[in-house]
């Protein structure tokens, strides 16, 4: 049972988890068996945010009456008094989800996923019910609707106010054409009301001060002349009127009128008027007067009896006298028809307690009631209401506004201990004292802080003071203090997302934001920077167990080693990187982020294509790039967008590519934000502001940084090699000539002498870099200074930063050969120019295509006719491979010739 | 206190005798974006500032979306609340919306105003034939989708675009803040009319002296558009083109904008 529910927790954003966990923590403390619907509601209309009771009012045709709502926060509560309690208390079990609760949950996902199509590709879990949906489902539920009618409330009318506000389109349809043709130019219409002083004033300005403060006097006869309407009705037509304090002045005022025969031309001319005075033990009595006084002859109306506040009812819990009053009353009433009327008075809780314990007294006595504004607290409450409720629900306050700022809320971001926690109070306390001491309440508050800075007084302001408070308290506190409370720690002061989160092992997340936003609810940061991580991949395959699918690693691992063997460890990395997200480890993301840096351009570009064929199904990454050094060619489509629109288009177009985004750090400020952004939120934001969900894209930032993790190995300069081999044709010519006779012309000191020698001309690629990078190291070094604080930010919120170690271009070069000679099989030796080597080797490493691709393209053909003279001619032939320069055959197929002069010497 | 005076937040601050200077905000902020030019009036002048209605700061209740969906509408405020502060004339601070809407006022009313300082102003949004409005019927209509869709979205993406800075910087964040606590659907409203606003053929008809400042990069105002009021103004203008940019750039850098504003608040447009 605990289980289903930490999945169900799972399906909630944290605030409607939050809902439900204070739902059950209701139930839990009326002792009730299950967690229904209409704890749900319940919390929900008493939750501070009121999304639900700002529905309520807008949905309401009364809707400015506050006390409505608390008439149906009373009904909840008399629902919920009605719910069996469980005998069996001593359970430390929290209550299980009735039936109809997991339904209305079940619905609510249902609704939520359909409600956003952006999601529909994502697994079940990804899909969160946000608060609203879980509102609209629970309204659906038959026995809150019923508890909702019962206070004159209709659930279908606050759901669509709901679903309206959810979609931000209560303007009327009017207000969607773009061009409005009446508002162009000089359309003046004439002012509308004209009758004022001040003919500019806003109309609603003007109807808001009539209905309110100004025509109080108004307001009330206009809701004596309602009472009087119902009075006048044939069917429930006995008023009580419902309110604070205003309804017995209003009863008096119309008794008055009855007495002293101010109205003398209504059905209640020539009327008397009993009171019942001391309340219900004399009720028996003043019956008794009722009948004699209507018996008598003379009068030629009716009574009216005035019941005075009916608390005296529902004392008691219903008990004493009320019963038989009820009773007694019905019988007068039908025994007197139209000649007996009933007035009261009542607060709203004294009203609906005795709907409670007389169900039937609204219907047998023909009980209308009217609910009566407090006049006086109208103003101020209505603004209230209007002015911070309301907008709350639909506006979010300025904390919440982003991500960034959030590290700055004062309260509750403290983890330390309690003794530091008092200390951090103490202070706080006495800097507010300080600040209270200036005389700064003239202006408003955002003026105060303007004028401070103005000034040029370098005095922080309050909220900075605070948050520097909590800085320091925190530090002690984990200074001096470190092994207390160590849990509360790891929630650190910035990620209010591992608090937000919705916490499956208690009962009771704390409240967190209200508000239904996702703004704030960044991932939780559950990840360490694995680059730093020394320890061997083998190891956290082992400690992984069952979570890691080996069969995927495997599979990944061999592809990527095969396309990019220079990276056996990058390649692993990368294997175990992507196996692990895809399998979660509980978390239900499907973005990955991966970083690769390191100098080694044509391992990332390759790494890249390498995951993409084996991921995406042989489909090439999508690669953005950023720096000026971008060799790739965009799609046209693309083309004239800025990066971060590709990259939110890519993403809306594939869900699952593979994208590239190379050279981060030469990212702009902007696209660094929102990279850093997307990264905690998994959506991407583009500049017009769409969200698009990054669903199951692998998007891998690349930069030639190192992040200082490098040792001082020389990386290839590629530039340096591209010119070497793309700057001129070359060509190969492959020629056989007798075994001896070379070994004679080219004996192998003499091989390496030479070798040695065009080293030292020119071709030491190794050389020359080194060189050229010292220089770039002097120039680029505040740039990189920069960059670096970016770049770690960046490996810390990725899913993992794989380091690209530095390629010695020796080793390329004998693997180069190793293949070369593989593929000309065992029995013959080949001897390769140490110059066509480098070319070769060069023009592979710079090509997307494989030695083994090329080898069969261009060499095929050549290859077999050089084996078959080999095998012909003498056993001591060798196979030489050498370099030609060929002019003609200039750029034709990227670097490497695509064809092969054959010789036989 | 007036009804209008509430209902608009206005607030009456300095003790200067120089005259009275009304500062009127621009969409999607609230006079909190005066704060930096606050303090160096208040010696000096009397300073009026108010809230659009529509502004997260004001009651939703009171946005009539038929009322504003002319510039018209928000005119009429403003006459209206200096006819309820009784202020006979004075030197008005408009930022984009507000400074159109402080065009529109003196028309109706030309003794109100003794000038008129444009900060971001454009007649016209949206790019018409022989015009540069900086915006494309298609990009308008993108920006409403997009608004209609997911405000938050969009706030967080339009905030740095119109502000033109650093995301975390602190005018990005005020500037998200106040759009933010506009009601969805009155941004959207107030969007529609701004940008299907047309104030290009009244300009002629202007006869309060106008002075023209304007950032040299703003998204929204081109400065060809400075230029275009500049000609098309039937009153006195003058021209000041800022170093700044962004659309507001009296709260993304007020320490250029200031003092601009204030030479230009001080001094008259020398005949």
């Amino acid at each position: 049972m605990r289980a289903d529910l930490i999945t169900i927790q799972q399906t909630l954003t944290p605030e409607a988890a939050t809902v439900l966990n204070q739902s059950i923590a209701e139930a839990t403390r009326r002792n009730h068996g299950h967690t229904t619907p209409l704890h749900v509601a319940a919390t929900l209309l008493s939750s501070s945010s009121g999304f639900l009771r700002q529905a309520c009012i807008k949905s309401h045709p009364n809707s400015s009456h506050p006390l409505q709502c608390r008439a149906l926060e009373l009904c909840f509560s008399v629902a919920l008094e009605r719910l069996p309690t469980t005998t069996t208390s001593q359970t430390q079990e929290p209550p299980l989800l009735s039936n109809a609760l997991t339904a209305a949950l079940k619905r609510a996902q249902a609704h939520q996923r359909r409600g956003c199509p952006e999601q529909q590709q994502q697994p079940l879990l990804a899909v969160k019910v946000e608060l609203e949906q879980l509102i609209i489902s629970i309204l659906d539920d038959p026995s809150v609707s019923r508890v909702m009618r019962e206070a004159s409330f209709s659930s279908p009318a606050v759901k669509s106010a709901i679903e309206q506000s959810l979609s931000g389109n209560s303007v009327t349809p009017r207000q969607t054409g773009i061009v409005n043709t009446s508002s162009i130019g000089f359309g003046y219409r004439p002012v509308p009301v004209p009758v004022n002083r001040n003919p500019y004033v806003n109309p609603r300005l003007q109807q808001n001060v009539s209905s309110s403060g100004g025509g109080m006097v108004m307001q009330r006869t206009d809701e004596a002349k309602r009472v009087m309407e119902v009075m006048t009705r044939t069917r429930k037509r006995n008023p009580v009127l419902v309110g604070d304090s205003e309804p017995q002045i209003l009863v008096k005022e119309i008794l008055r009128k009855i007495e002293t025969g101010e109205l003398s031309d209504g059905p209640l001319r020539g009327f008397q008027v009993i009171r019942l005075e001391n309340e219900s033990t004399r009720f028996g009595e003043i019956s008794g007067l009722v009948e004699t006084r209507l018996g008598n002859s003379e009068l030629t109306g009716g009574v009216v009896l005035d019941l005075g506040d009916l608390k005296w009812l529902a004392a008691n819990n219903g008990g004493g006298g009320g019963l038989g009053a009820v009773v007694e009353m019905r019988k007068l009433l039908e025994r007197y028809k139209g000649r007996l009327y009933f007035i009261g008075t009542a607060t709203c809780e004294t009203y609906l307690r005795c709907q409670v314990y007389y169900p039937s007294m609204e219907n047998d006595c023909d009980l209308q009631a009217i609910p009566i504004a407090n006049k006086s607290l109208l103003l101020p409450t209505m603004f209230q209401r209007l002015g911070s409720n309301n907008n709350n629900t639909l506006l979010l306050n300025s904390n919440n506004i982003s991500p960034t700022r959030t590290s700055q809320i004062p309260a509750g971001k403290m983890s330390c201990c309690p003794r530091c926690l008092q200390g951090y109070e103490n202070d706080v306390a006495k800097l507010e004292k300080s600040l209270t001491g200036d005389n700064r309440s003239v202006l408003p508050q955002w003026l105060q802080n303007a004028k401070v800075d103005s000034v040029g007084d370098k005095k922080p302001t309050k909220d900075q003071e605070i948050v520097e408070l909590q800085k320091k308290w925190n530090d002690l506190c984990l200074r001096l203090h470190p092994k207390q409370s160590p849990s509360e720690r790891t929630t650190s002061p910035s990620s209010l997302s591992s608090i937000m989160k919705p916490n499956p092992i208690s009962n009771i997340t704390p409240p967190g934001s209200p508000i239904g936003t996702d703004l704030v609810l960044g991932r939780p940061n559950n990840k360490g920077v694995s680059s730093r991580e020394k320890k061997s991949r083998e190891e956290r395959i082992g400690k992984l167990g069952d979570s890691f699918d080996i069969d995927l690693f495997k599979k990944l691992l061999k592809g990527l080693a095969k396309s990019v063997w220079w990276q056996h460890d990058a390649a692993s990395s990368v294997a175990s990187a992507i196996t692990e997200c895809k399998h979660g480890n509980g978390r239900s993301k499907g973005d990955i982020w991966l970083m690769f840096t390191g100098p080694d351009r044509t391992g990332k570009t390759r790494m890249a294509s390498a995951l993409s064929d084996l991921v995406s199904g042989g489909s090439q990454p999508i690669t953005i790039s950023l720096g000026s050094r971008s060799r790739t060619d965009d799609g046209l489509s693309l083309r004239g967008k800025t990066a971060l629109d590709r990259l939110a288009e890519t993403v809306r177009r594939n869900p699952f590519a593979v994208i590239v985004m190379e050279d981060i750090d030469e990212a702009d400020v902007l696209l660094r934000n929102n990279v850093k952004l997307a990264m905690e939120r998994g959506r991407i934001c583009d500049s017009y502001g769409r969200e698009v969900s990054l669903g199951n894209v692998i998007i891998i930032l690349t930069t030639d940084s190192s992040l200082g993790l490098a040792g001082n190995v020389v990386p290839i300069d590629e530039t340096r090699l591209e010119s070497l081999v793309g700057s001129r044709g070359w060509t190969l010519r492959l020629s056989v000539c007798n075994g001896s006779s070379t070994r004679k012309r080219k004996p192998n000191w003499l091989c390496n002498d030479q070798t040695k020698q065009r080293k030292e001309i020119c071709f030491d690629l190794n050389e020359a870099v080194e060189v050229d990078s010292s220089s770039d190291v002097t120039v680029e070094h505040n740039e990189q200074e920069d960059n670096s604080n970016f770049l770690h930010k960046l490996v810390a919120l990725a899913d993992d930063a794989i380091v690209f170690r530095p390629v010695d271009f020796g080793s390329i070069k004998s693997k180069t050969a190793e293949s070369l000679k593989k593929r000309f099989g065992d029995g013959l030796a080949v001897e390769i120019e140490d110059e066509a080597l480098e070319r070769i080797a060069g023009a592979i490493w710079l090509s997307k295509i494989s030695l083994e691709e090329w080898l069969e393209e261009a060499m095929g053909s050549s290859l077999n006719s050089v084996k078959s003279r080999v095998c012909s001619s003498s056993e001591d032939s060798v196979i030489r491979i050498q370099f030609e320069d060929d002019v003609s055959d200039r750029n034709s197929g990227g670097y490497l010739p695509s064809s092969i002069r054959t010789v036989v010497v | 206190m007036g009804v209008v005076e509430e209902a608009h937040n206005v607030k009456v601050i300095g003790s200067g005798n120089k005259g009275t200077v009304v500062l009127g905000h621009g969409f999607g902020t609230d006079q909190s974006v005066w704060r930096h030019l606050v303090p160096h009036l208040v010696d000096e002048y009397r300073i009026v500032l108010y809230d659009n209605m529509g502004a997260g700061t004001t009651n939703p209740e009171y946005f009539d979306f038929d009322r504003y969906s002319t510039l018209e509408g928000f005119a009429f405020d403003l006459i209206a609340i200096l006819e309820e502060l009784n202020i006979e004339s004075c030197i008005f601070v408009g930022h984009s919306l507000s400074a159109m809407v402080g065009v529109l006022a003196s028309l109706h009313r030309p003794e109100l105003f003794s000038k008129i300082v444009m900060v971001s102003a454009s007649p016209r949004f949206v790019n018409d034939d022989d015009y540069e409005g900086g915006f494309d019927q298609e990009d308008i209509k993108q920006l409403f989708e997009a608004m209609q869709s997911n405000y938050k979205a969009w706030c967080l993406g339009f905030a740095p675009l119109v502000v033109g800075g650093d995301l975390d910087s602190a005018a990005v964040q005020e500037f998200s803040r106040t759009l933010f606590n506009m009601r969805p659907d009155i941004a959207l409203s107030m969007a529609q009319t701004i940008f299907s606003s047309d104030m290009r053929q009244i300009l002629p008809f202007v006869s309060v002296p106008c002075h023209i400042v304007q950032s040299s990069k703003d998204l929204a105002v081109p400065v060809s558009v400075a230029e275009y009021l500049h000609t098309n103004l039937g009153s006195e203008s003058v021209v000041e083109v800022m170093s700044t940019e962004g659309h507001l750039p009296q709260l993304s850098s007020p320490a250029t904008v200031t003092p601009v504003l204030l030479r230009h608040i001080r001094n008259d447009i020398a005949v």
